[in-house]
């Protein structure tokens, strides 16, 4: 009886110390974590010795984290089979895609806070947004150490000057581009003919017009966009002849972005003052619900969102009416437009292994060539970021088919390496700061001064928060 | 007594009104998962798909690997429902029938688990998971869900309302805890043992972001990533992704068509306090 009554209790106290075990964990974290370190090293090294020992020839595994889901996802699937096919079994080389959620982030933080470098990615796409968690990350491998080496085939002129730019600290490349987009103006080309108005370069030309088209056709509104920081960014950032700063610092590229620069230089006022005719307008319509739907629906004459959403809108409208897209109106006439290139990079990381690094760089090489990039062409609205791929037949079919697609790579190319997106600390939160100061001035219910206000202090609010938690390295 | 059958009818009707309610979400995720695109984003809507079709279900199917996903999170849900209920029974026996030294402390350091926000511990559980090698196996996958504290205070309430004179009965014929435990308690509480392993498993078929940080191998991968892996961030592309979800909840279904009546009963155990 009291034998039984022993294993009972045990059995439960057992039972209670696996609980708080798996349900905690966090006490029993510091006191091994060199150790753990140390492991995860040594199983990363014992992977790359039982590479070696495999002997040369062998095939080097690579392994790809990428965020591409639907339609992206086997557009990827297809670049790396082809890859895996080509390149990849010339050079004894094998790379296996594996997707994270977007932004494709969280296993690597939780990777990087262990050092888990044998269940990190040697490659992982990233977003302009990411670049800030490894900038400092001393596992990053620049792509700028590579992409003027010997046996590179990938030279930065034959991408897209604003890609690499934007994925450029201090001039040096940190990750090669991968997919492109820009921001484009939707517009019904029905609407506008039966308004009688031309397509608008400015926004205060878009001021005007909204009434007409409200006034003269089924629209119940002439524009739809809900301003949030990527919106807000292109409007900035396309001011002045040369480009204008959103964030200090050449927008974080040439140090780190301590202050809202646009709220210093006079562009984020400029940009509010010539926003307000179009909500004066009457016919602006500043939340966002079903975009996409609502458009090919004939709910609005004009909306402004990414040039990705081209095939989705033409799925959509078919043949129910004829639309088009240009640049988004400037904000003055005299500005350099465009917009910037919004999209991702691939980034290497080191795990301590040459063989995987050179391999890595291989396969990144091939995801920027224009054979690769032209898979983007058939089923997506992204731009090739290697100009080399117009000279491709299957380019040159894809824009005869979907002329649209055409603009988008103009668009990108307008806006040059002057027009770069801001690497914004804290930017969830300066997104949110941003999208409500502007949907209530789009609403009425706050002035200019008070937007601007919201905007300026709410960012270096963000700004100043982040920096707290994450100083900058001396 | 007329009055009666009126507010019964009442009832019945305001019940069936919420019913609907509540179910009206799944119905129209599974009748969208039979409409073409054109007809789910359509004005007005549909509410059943004016012609079916089962692509979204060969997109699904094909697009991911979803049978495998499936079979891995019946592995890990599986895994971790059985655990639990030995570990929730076997715990709250202890707690119910023994007395010992800092049983009020140790049960209340139980419960407390339950007041910590999972995603607060991801990172250091994670970091614990990879420290021990078990990043990218079941193994790791099923490590944080294998105890819940929820299960053993379920339990525990279930156990304190056996009727000691019974108990003692037991004990006074020769009973020993281990027999008492697995002749007699467990089989009358099978009812609420039925639902603390439903509910398990349901809880863990349905979990995300564990499985997905802690596995970087598609072919670990869990049914609710698989889903994820269906939607389109470009445009509203809703009929494979609720194909995804019906594919995802007919197992959970079943389960819950097939013990039905356990669930009920057990539900009920432990309400009261003899």
């Amino acid at each position: 009886m009291r034998k039984m009554k022993q294993f009972t209790m045990g059995t439960a106290a057992a039972a209670l110390v696996l609980g708080l075990a798996a349900c905690s964990g966090a006490g029993s974290q510091t006191e091994s974590q060199t150790e753990g370190q140390v492991q995860t090293q040594e199983q990363a090294q014992s992977q790359a010795g039982e590479q070696e020992t495999e002997g040369n020839g062998e095939t080097t595994e690579i392994t790809f984290w990428h965020s591409m889901d639907s339609v992206y996802g086997e557009v990827t699937q297809a670049q790396v089979d082809l890859f895996n096919e080509t390149v990849g079994a010339e050079k004894n080389i094998h790379v296996t895609p594996v997707f994270q959620n977007w932004p494709g982030t969280d296993a690597l933080t939780a990777a990087m806070a262990t050092d888990d470098i044998a269940n990190m990615p040697d490659v992982i796409q990233l977003y302009s947004e990411s670049i800030n968690l490894i900038r400092d990350y001393d596992r990053t491998v620049w792509a700028e150490d590579y992409i003027g080496g010997e046996g590179a085939s990938l030279a930065k002129e034959e991408l897209i000057p604003g890609a690499v730019a934007e994925y450029s600290i201090d001039g040096k490349l940190m990750g090669v581009p991968w997919t492109a987009s820009a921001l484009l103006l939707y517009y019904n080309q029905d609407y506008l003919d039966q308004a009688g108005v031309q397509v608008p370069e400015t926004i205060d030309q878009m001021a005007q017009i909204l009434p007409e088209i409200t006034a003269n056709t089924d629209a119940e509104y002439g524009l739809n966009v809900r301003i949030n920081q990527y919106e807000l960014e292109n409007w900035i950032e396309t001011q002045g002849a040369e480009g204008s700063e959103f964030g200090n610092n050449n927008n974080g590229h040439d140090g780190y972005i301590t202050e809202l620069a646009c709220a210093q230089n006079g562009t984020l006022d400029k940009f509010l003052t010539e926003w307000q005719k179009v909500v004066d307008s009457g016919a602006y319509k500043p939340t966002r619900d079903s975009i996409n739907e609502e458009f090919a629906q004939g709910m609005y004459g004009m909306v402004i969102m990414t040039s990705s959403r081209i095939p989705t809108i033409n799925e959509l409208a078919g043949d129910s009416f004829a639309w088009n897209v240009a640049p988004i109106p400037t904000v003055s006439a005299d500005d350099i437009g465009g917009a910037y290139t919004s999209g991702s990079a691939l980034f290497m990381l080191d795990r301590e292994d040459e063989a995987k690094k050179e391999a890595s760089w291989e396969f990144v090489q091939f995801m920027a060539s224009p054979e690769a990039q032209v898979l983007w062409m058939e089923e997506t609205g992204y731009t090739p970021v290697n100009v080399n791929t117009q000279e491709l037949e299957a380019y040159q079919s894809a824009v005869e088919a979907e002329p649209r697609l055409q603009t988008a790579y103009d668009v990108l190319m307008q806006g040059g390496e002057h027009v770069i997106p801001a690497l914004v600390p804290n930017n969830t939160t300066i997104d949110t700061v941003i999208e409500d100061a502007m949907v209530a001035f789009g609403q009425g219910s706050a002035s200019k001064e008070d937007t601007f206000n919201a905007i300026k202090d709410g960012c270096e609010r963000a700004i100043e928060d982040y920096y707290r938690a994450n100083p900058i390295a001396e | 007594m007329r009055k009666n059958a009126k507010w019964s009818l009442l009832l019945q009707a305001v019940c069936l009104f919420l019913a609907f309610l509540m179910l009206f979400p799944i119905l129209y995720a599974v009748s969208v998962s039979f409409m073409e695109q054109k007809a789910v984003l359509s004005s007005p809507p549909h509410f059943l798909p004016p012609k079916v079709t089962f692509e979204n279900y060969m997109t699904a199917l094909t697009r991911t690997t979803l049978g495998r996903y499936m079979i891995n999170s019946a592995i890990v849900a599986l895994v971790c429902s059985f655990s639990r209920v030995i570990l929730a029974t076997m715990t709250s026996f202890a707690f119910a029938f023994m007395e010992f030294k800092g049983k009020r402390v140790l049960f209340l350091l139980a419960l407390s688990t339950m007041m910590i926000p999972p995603d607060v511990l991801i990172v250091s559980n994670f970091a614990t998971i990879s420290r021990i090698g078990l990043v990218n196996t079941y193994a790791g996958i099923c490590s944080v869900f294998l105890v819940s504290a929820s299960n053993i205070f379920m339990l525990r309430q279930h156990f304190l309302t056996f009727s000691r004179s019974l108990q003692e009965a037991a004990y006074i014929d020769g009973c020993g805890n281990l027999r008492f435990f697995f002749s007699i308690l467990l089989p009358t509480s099978r009812p609420v043992i039925t639902t603390v392993f439903l509910s398990s498993f349901v809880s863990v078929w349905n979990q995300y972001v564990w499985p997905m940080l802690v596995t970087n191998r598609n072919e670990l991968r869990t049914i609710q990533v698989g889903i994820t892996m269906l939607k389109d961030r470009e445009s509203s592309v809703f009929g494979p992704v609720m194909a995804g979800v019906v594919i995802a909840l007919v197992p959970t279904v079943l389960l819950f068509v097939i013990f039905q009546k356990n669930i009920v009963a057990g539900m009920m155990s432990g309400a009261v306090k003899e």
